[in-house]
């Protein structure tokens, strides 16, 4: 009888420890690490299913707002390649030393536009102008470290409606909040790029600002040096800027830079 | 610095609207809980602690999902031009929510604490029992309640992740210090800033901490002194 107790409590005492040892046993290869601005998370999933295709090691993704990517491998964070939604961020984390200088390669280029929820009803915004009408009572826009929220700022700055505005913005923590906050229809317009408007089906593009009204949008990758598979790294940025995965790039509404 | 200011104000004027806000809930639920046998209570006192064990950000978009304009009962309030999403209303609203259980857990074992037979002697003597639980049960238990009311704004000062969903983060209006730090870690320079916020934060948890363990035993010694008066 007691026998059988122990054993009972034998086979519980493995099963926790089953569960505790999975996570650290149960790669035994190690992923790629890659750190990317959140407007990437829906298409380098689909280069990384290429990459895995051709026989690379499993991608493991950190997608968040660039500036907290930046502070992340600041304080050694794993990862082995970063990818900015700017340039800035890469000048500081190169200028810091902890990406490596050689592998830096841009990659993609985008626009910024302005996007209102789908459901709503109401003459479409044309111009950064028309978001000073008072229905636009709340504007999601990405906080003013990240990309996304530079360039909009910058755009509305020289559209002159920055100041007017500002009181009506909801800063999210990535440009990817500010649309989903549009798509929820919490916001009556949000400031995005224009492959997050395309990405989301509950939101509706209204109009895209002028290129020369904010610095041009670039997202550039690097090797992080303290990669413990810096080789394997330069090869998923070289995959990146390939022809192979040009096209979903595009299909996304990214410009593939060469 | 008006940032810091604005944030510590906001922090505080939060977590004191969270203590009045659930005096009335607190007290109810915890008598009802400690003093009353119903079907369904289980039912009841799991509904009342979900929030303390629900991810907050969870907790932050059930609310979003009851109080967005799209929202359960959030789109009738925009009807009549209350919008509740990323206002002051909604960070007390995502403070309160979670930090409600903890008031009335405390409420409840304070209540649960005072022995049953006073109140029913009170009842004997011909004492109504509303008038029974404000002259009797709620003094005895009064410094157990004022203990979950300190932990509930202690708890409060700390809420971010249904704060961040349901009332995003503007300034001087839902960017509590929590918020305040979060987002000063991005910017290049918001080094001291960060640390004045986090210096504040602490001596703040800690007042209250201290507050807390002072309340609880003035609770422990009252009952003591009570259960003596009896041999």
């Amino acid at each position: 009888m007691t026998g059988a107790i122990v054993l009972r409590q034998a086979t519980a005492v493995l099963g926790v420890l089953c569960i505790l040892t999975t996570h650290a046993c149960g790669r035994d290869h190690r992923p790629l690490r890659v750190s990317a601005a959140a407007s990437l998370a829906d298409v380098l999933p689909p280069v990384a299913r290429a990459w895995r295709r051709r026989g690379g090691p499993e991608v493991a993704f950190n997608f968040d707002a660039t500036p907290r990517l930046a502070r992340q491998i600041r304080a050694g964070a794993p990862s082995d390649v970063v990818v900015s939604a700017d340039v800035e961020w890469v000048d500081t984390l190169e200028h810091e030393g902890l990406v490596l200088e050689r592998s830096r390669r841009r990659l993609l280029g985008n626009e910024l536009v302005t996007v209102v929820p789908a459901a709503r009803a109401g003459a479409m915004p044309r111009s950064a102008g028309d978001l000073a009408a008072p229905r636009f009572a709340r504007i999601a826009i990405a906080g003013p470290n990240v990309p996304a929220g530079r360039y909009a700022r910058a755009a509305l700055r020289s559209a002159g409606a920055l100041d007017r505005l500002a009181p009506r913005f909801i800063e999210a923590d990535s440009v990817r909040s500010a649309l989903a906050w549009a798509a929820r229809a919490e916001v009556d317009a949000a400031i995005v790029y224009r492959t997050d408007a395309l990405a989301e089906r509950r939101v509706t593009l209204a109009f895209t600002f002028p290129e020369s009204s904010h610095p041009p949008i670039v997202y550039e990758a690097a090797v992080v040096r303290r990669s413990a598979e810096p080789e394997a790294a330069a090869d998923f940025i070289e995959l990146c800027a390939s022809d192979e995965t040009r096209g979903i790039f595009e299909r996304a509404g990214f410009r593939v830079l060469r | 610095m008006t940032e810091v200011g604005s944030a510590v104000r906001l922090s505080i004027e939060i977590a004191l609207w969270c203590v009045v806000l659930g005096v009335a809930p607190a007290l109810g639920l915890g008598w009802v809980l400690a003093r009353r046998k119903f079907r369904g209570k289980s039912i009841v006192s799991m509904v009342v602690l979900a929030p303390l064990v629900l991810p907050p950000v969870v907790t932050g978009l059930v609310l979003l999902d009851l109080l967005g304009r799209a929202g359960t009962f959030g789109g009738a309030l925009a009807a009549i031009g209350v919008e509740v999403p990323f206002t002051f209303a909604a960070a007390v609203i995502a403070a309160f929510v979670v930090g409600l259980p903890l008031y009335v857990m405390a409420a409840r074992s304070a209540i649960e604490a005072v022995d049953p037979r006073y109140e029913e002697v009170s009842w004997t003597l011909g004492v109504t029992p509303w008038r029974t639980f404000w002259r009797v049960a709620l003094p005895l238990a009064l410094p157990g309640v004022a203990a979950g009311a300190v932990l509930v704004f202690a708890r409060a000062l700390g809420e971010f992740g249904a704060t961040v969903v349901l009332a995003g983060n503007v300034e001087g209006e839902t960017r509590t210090i929590a918020l305040a730090v979060y987002h000063l870690l991005d910017a290049p320079r918001g080094g001291s800033a960060t640390r004045i916020l986090a210096a504040t934060s602490l001596a703040l948890s800690f007042a209250a901490l201290v507050g807390y363990e002072l309340l609880v035993r003035w609770q422990r010694r009252r009952l003591e002194l009570h259960d003596a008066y009896e041999r």
